[in-house]
């Protein structure tokens, strides 16, 4: 047994280079098998521990009513709640200096300590220190450097006075955290702002003036299996779940009942109040009016006695004038006919004759009588004076009365207007109160009606897949776990033939020394073990290497390329006892199984038989010897090698195949790397000439008011090119497949193609859309089986079913969907789809789109709004580290195939040493020798190529289709350049590796040509 | 000058530490047309000679001339153009290739050489005329080591050198062959150096050298050769 053991170094020290091949070949498939398949598990284990560390939530629960203490106290009771946990939330636009941000502010656990099991979705601090007090906070920055420049800033929230009972509201930075929630680079949506949360705040509770709390965390008590991401945890989540609509219905219908209880009472109240008051102000207004009335009253006697005053002063005055007026009017008589005395004197005294005697005696009478006249009328006006003097006692009395009434009548006056002054006021007082009670019954009418259209509350159950980091980190691991299993399988499955055809080879080859050993004397089981050691030394020896490089590359690599997308702490790697022993026992299986049946068919004959060369396989007429003119071009060596390559039919067969398999797995990498890389620019910028999707509230009118509102933004903003539509999520099926769906119906049937481009995928031949359209993508028709013609069945989400027939299987990568016209599901479903959302094509600069979706997101009209080409991109992020898988496969995939030619180019040299050195001997040059070998080693390569070439469309194929995650279809197409890559890669290869073995053909001996034969 | 003259050649081989000489001063020579016998038990050193006679291994030290020229001074490419032209190799094990016919087998060499006999009329003077078109693995050993003999023949050599060619044969078809290289020596003149452990075939040699230890032990020129017919053993 010694002596075989060693025989059995010696053959690995003599044939070193064949052992190293199957050693490496070993080591690759082992390391590359087990180091992918742990990757999933691992990224799994890493995830979980995270979350433990950070007690993650498993259910964050959100009610349209927010939860009071007894809805909480319901949750926690629910059988499997391990801890619970409820918070303020709410997303706010913030400033922090003059930077503006979307922040979503939530309220720590008032205990916040290591202790306290009930604090979920515990922060970790990475600088400064908790909030303690009101009005402080601590940060997760999205997307920003951590470190301790924020500390000390103020965050600034203004307009939110409902959430924070002030309308400025100020938390200064004390610190910043991480959270397990938000650890992925992507963008947390919200209907806030640009819809992207930027900034995280987290306060303490007293901040929020909120009477319910708006979030509630909970925690499960899982299995042990239930690991984070994996289906286990999905399903106990689920089961889970499924208890909680028992609890919340009570609760809802409780909420429900108090909530219009209390509405009920605020009418009752608000019309007890507003009667009271109502009848309260008619009393008072009721006495005032009457007060008022008395006083008109009496305004009204003091007017008449005034005026009965004033008549009876009146008559007092004329009576006064009447005497004075009668004395004036004597006077006048008198005075007239003194004037009459006067004049006539005058004119006498004019008509006097200066000449005549009695001139003098005449005039002197006449002056005489003129001067009796003076004193008469002198008289006249002393009697008149005297008289008038006699009645001034009397006018003094009037106007003293007079002057008695005027001021009694100015007092009146000024009372009336003080009066009316008074009504006044007191009349728009009165209307005040109306306007008052008004508003008051408004208000109570509001209240009715919103007791009338009030709707129940409703919880939303929402699970990690509707976090963004969480679903994004999930997902992930599920499209690792999809590309990095057939792929590494099929590899390993290369390898491992591969290891086994060589091996085979090798104790085929060794026949000579097998009969040698079974003649002296050595038993079978001792032969069969020399060889054993051999393939189990390669494949222990390879398995240890590859899979202790592989468990510690692969993931890190892998890792690696998520880490540009996901702030966590190192993979916890390690060695997988599961895969480790599964890709060893295989491997070991496929050499050392093959050693064993080959020795079996070796052993069965006797030594005597080994010792005589294996009968060569006959030469044989191949068919191109057919074709003469051909034929006769060859030079000899050609000849041969022709005839070489078919006469070895079992070696051309597994060398053709091991390079078949290694281009085929070439051909897969790069074409993965095509099919991931062409779906998202083929998905977002051909299929969608849209990018832009805004859900309209729905309102009393189907949105149509929101509609006309955002149709008017949208114009506003120049953008032209938008359409209106209706979605719903249907439930499709065709035969016993169901699947769940996104129905479509464009308003605008005719010019739908302008939004999404319809078209078949193979024959890129448009697909009509019209009235009786009903277009389905391919991956759905894939998945039903159900192409154009058929008939699928479809469940709206008001349970309606309508039997549709295809039109149409389009071309489209992401999600499911079907493209009905709106008259068609209003004919099948027998009610209209509801309009609630608008695509629109709003291409342009990322300020502009921004100022375009706060403009809609502000309008309130509006539910949501995202744009595509956002979405594209984080996907697009999201992919590029699938890209450094595909990298991964692609590389390992050249290894191998580097491998395996030096493999299989090595046996054909060492089996055939002594064709060779006869060559050599018959004066073949070094060079003629080599090309000799190496033209053929280089047709088998081309051939293996060209079969792998093709091999790899399948293989691809397969992969794609076993790799693809729900709801995506992966282009299926390979680019030609690919084709042209993985040949010339493995045309390379071969050409290397010839160049490589030339040493090894020159150093052949030519005294091997006088051995016996093989 | 003779037409093939060693002169005190010597060849060591080393295997580790363990040095073996398998030619240690071999001195002949061996004239034009000779049938020549090297003959010596296994392990002598006949091999080492052939080898280094047939250009596919080099002496340590010593002169080997072939007309005229030194072959152990020659170059390696020379030396691939001297085994091309000048070497006619038959093989213990014959040592054709399967994969081609009887005449094509003997077309490669033929191919490699710029003055040829015809392959056609070689054949038929080894009496294959009628096997010329089948593969090796539809002859007998005998027909195959003829096949061999006319790929030596064919290239035209100066000397044709023959590694224990009946090694792998029976009885009779052994002596067929040693007839064939021996007429092919008398009938076309050229020097044919026959390599056997078999003593009895030194009867029918122009010229027998007797090797043991790596040294000439004998030469012995033959001048009344016995034909193969009368030769038992």
């Amino acid at each position: 047994m010694k002596r075989l053991l060693k025989l059995t170094f010696r053959e690995i020290y003599k044939s070193f280079n064949r052992f190293i091949a199957i050693f490496l070949i070993v080591a690759l498939g082992t390391g590359f098998l087990a180091g992918l398949l742990a990757t999933t598990p691992a990224m799994r284990r890493s995830i979980d521990s995270y979350y433990k560390q950070h007690n993650f939530m498993d259910l964050r629960l959100v009610s349209t009513f927010g939860f009071n203490a007894d809805d909480i106290a319901a949750v926690k009771n629910i059988e499997g709640v391990k801890n619970i946990c409820a918070v303020f939330s709410k997303d706010v636009k913030a400033d922090i200096d003059s930077d503006k941000f979307v922040a979503r502010i939530e309220s720590l656990p008032l205990d916040i300590s290591e202790q306290n099991e009930n604090y979920i979705n515990r922060l970790e601090l990475s600088a400064g220190r908790m909030p303690e007090n009101k009005g402080e906070c601590v940060i997760q920055a999205h997307g920003m450097v951590e470190g301790s420049d924020w500390i000390g800033k103020t965050v600034t929230v203004t307009g939110e006075e409902s959430t924070f009972g002030e309308e400025t509201v100020t938390f200064t930075v004390v610190g910043t955290v991480t959270s397990a929630r938000y650890f992925s680079i992507e963008n947390e949506t919200t209907n806030v702002g640009s819809g992207n949360v930027g900034l995280f705040v987290y306060t303490t509770e007293d901040a929020f003036s909120l009477e319910v709390k708006t979030d509630i965390f909970l925690t499960l008590e899982l299995s042990k299996k239930a690991v984070a991401t994996s289906e286990r945890y999905f399903d106990e989540v689920e089961e889970f779940a499924d208890k909680i609509p028992a609890v919340s219905e009570v609760r809802i219908d409780a909420r429900y009942e108090e909530y219009r209880e209390e509405l009920e009472k605020a009418i009752a109240d608000g019309k007890a109040e507003l009667a009271d008051k109502r009848a309260e102000a008619e009393k008072t207004f009721a006495d005032t009016q009457k007060q008022f009335d008395k006083a008109v009253k009496k305004l009204d006697s003091t007017s008449e006695t005034l005026k009965a005053a004033r008549k009876a002063l009146n008559a007092q005055y004329e009576e006064y004038n009447k005497l004075v007026s009668a004395s004036k009017s004597k006077y006048e008589a008198a005075k007239a006919e003194n004037d009459a005395e006067t004049l006539r004197i005058a004119e006498e005294l004019a008509a006097l004759d200066t000449a005549a005697p009695d001139y003098t005696e005449k005039y002197e009478a006449l002056l005489a009588e003129a001067e009796q006249l003076r004193l008469e009328s002198e008289g006249l006006l002393a009697i008149y004076d005297a008289e008038v003097a006699a009645l001034e006692p009397m006018k003094t009395e009037l106007d003293k009365q007079n002057s008695t009434l005027s001021k009694n009548e100015n007092a009146y006056l000024y009372s009336v207007d003080e009066l009316n002054e008074n009504y006044y006021e007191f009349l728009k007082e009165k209307a005040k109160a109306e306007e008052e009670f008004k508003k008051a019954e408004g208000d109570i009418a509001n209240i009715e009606e919103l007791l009338e259209t009030s709707a129940k509350p409703e919880w939303y159950i929402l699970g990690r897949d509707q976090s963004i980091s969480a679903s994004s980190y999930a997902s992930n691991v599920e499209k690792i776990n999809a590309i990095a299993k057939i792929f590494p399988v099929f590899f390993f499955f290369i390898a491992a033939f591969v290891a086994l055809t060589t091996m085979t080879r090798m104790v085929e080859e060794q026949r000579g020394q097998i009969g040698t050993l079974k003649a002296l004397g050595y038993s079978d089981s001792a032969v069969r073990f020399k060889y054993c050691v051999y393939a189990a030394a390669a494949t222990v020896g390879g398995s240890a290497v590859g899979l202790s490089v592989g468990f510690k590359l692969f993931p890190s690599i892998i890792w690696g390329a998520y880490s540009i997308l996901y702030d966590l702490p190192d993979l916890l790697s390690g060695f997988d006892l599961f895969y480790a022993t599964a890709a060893f026992a295989t491997m070991a299986i496929c050499t050392v199984g093959a050693t064993v049946i080959a020795c079996a068919s070796t052993l069965k004959t006797s030594p005597s038989t080994l010792f005589l060369p294996k009968a060569p396989a006959p030469g044989k007429r191949v068919l191109l010897e057919r074709i003469g003119f051909i034929w006769k071009l060859l030079s000899f060596s050609k000849k041969v090698t022709v005839r070489n390559l078919f006469r070895y039919k079992k070696r051309f067969i597994l060398t053709v195949a091991g390079i078949a398999g290694c281009t085929a797995l070439l051909v897969t990498g790069f074409g993965l790397n095509d099919s991931i890389d062409a779906m998202i620019p083929r998905q977002f910028d051909m299929i969608y000439k849209y990018n832009l999707t805004v859900g309209l509230e729905e309102g009393s009118d189907s949105g149509d008011t929101a509609y006309a509102k955002v149709a008017n933004i949208l114009y506003d903003n120049g953008v032209m090119k938008f359409m209106r539509m209706g979605n719903e999520n249907v439930e499709v099926s065709a035969g016993s497949t169901v699947i769940d769906s996104t129905l479509t119906a464009p308003e605008d049937a005719a010019n739908f193609k302008h939004f999404v481009m319809l078209r078949e995928r193979k024959s890129k031949e448009e697909i009509k859309f019209n009235e009786n359209a009903v277009v389905i993508c391919e991956k759905l028709s894939e998945k039903l089986g159900a192409g154009v013609g058929d008939k699928i069945t479809v469940k709206s989400s008001a349970g309606k079913t309508a039997e549709l027939t295809v039109t149409g299987v389009t071309e489209n990568y992401v999600s499911y969907v079907v493209y009905i016209s709106p008259e068609l599901y209003a004919e099948s479903f027998g009610e209209e789809l509801k309009m609630t959302s608008v695509i629109a094509a709003a291409y342009g600069e990322k300020d502009l789109r921004d100022g375009l979706a706060e403009k809609l997101n502000g309008s309130g009209k509006v539910t949501s709004s995202l744009y595509y080409d956002e979405i594209a991109a984080s996907i697009g992020e999201s992919l590029q580290s699938i890209d450094t898988i595909v990298l991964v496969l692609i590389i390992s995939a050249a290894l191998l195939a580097f491998v395996v030619l030096y493999n299989l180019i090595n046996i054909n040299i060492t089996e055939r040493k002594r064709e060779i050195a006869t060559l050599k001997v018959l004066g073949f040059t070094g060079r003629e020798t080599y090309s000799y070998m190496s033209r053929e080693t280089m047709i088998l390569a081309v051939i293996g190529t060209a079969v792998g070439l093709v091999l790899g469309i399948f293989l691809h194929a397969f992969v794609i289709r076993t790799a693809e995650v729900d709801m995506v279809m992966f282009a299926r197409e390979i680019e030609l350049s690919s084709f042209v890559i993985s040949a010339a890669l493995s045309i390379l290869f071969a050409v290397a590796v010839n160049i490589i073995m030339y040493p090894k053909i020159k150093s052949i001996d030519m005294v091997e040509s006088l051995k016996a034969g093989e | 000058m003779s037409f093939i003259s060693f002169q005190d050649v010597t060849k060591i081989y080393k295997t580790g530490s363990v040095k073996i000489a398998a030619a240690d001063g071999i001195s002949f020579e061996i004239e034009k047309g000779e049938f020549c016998v090297i003959c010596g038990p296994s392990g002598a050193g006949k091999t080492t000679v052939l080898n280094i006679l047939g250009g596919m291994d080099r002496a340590d030290s010593g002169k080997i001339m072939l007309d005229g020229v030194e072959i152990s001074a020659l170059k390696k490419r020379k030396l691939v153009d001297y085994r091309r032209y000048d070497v006619g190799f038959v093989f213990q094990f014959y040592n054709i290739i399967q994969n081609l016919t009887a005449l094509e087998n003997v077309e490669i060499a033929t191919d490699l050489c710029d003055e040829p006999l015809s392959p056609v009329e070689v054949l038929k003077s080894v009496g294959l005329e009628e096997r010329m078109k089948n593969f090796p693995a539809q002859l007998s050993g005998g027909e195959q080591q003829r096949v061999s003999i006319a790929r030596a023949i064919a290239k035209n050599p100066k000397i044709l050198l023959c590694d224990e060619p009946t090694g792998a044969l029976d009885y009779v078809t052994g002596k067929n062959i040693l007839k064939l290289l021996h007429d092919t020596c008398k009938n076309t003149g050229k020097t044919v150096i026959v390599i056997t452990h078999n003593n009895a075939v030194t009867a029918m040699a122009d010229r027998v050298i007797r090797i043991k230890n790596g040294k000439v032990e004998s030469v012995e020129i033959n001048t009344d050769p016995t034909p193969i017919e009368r030769i038992e053993w």
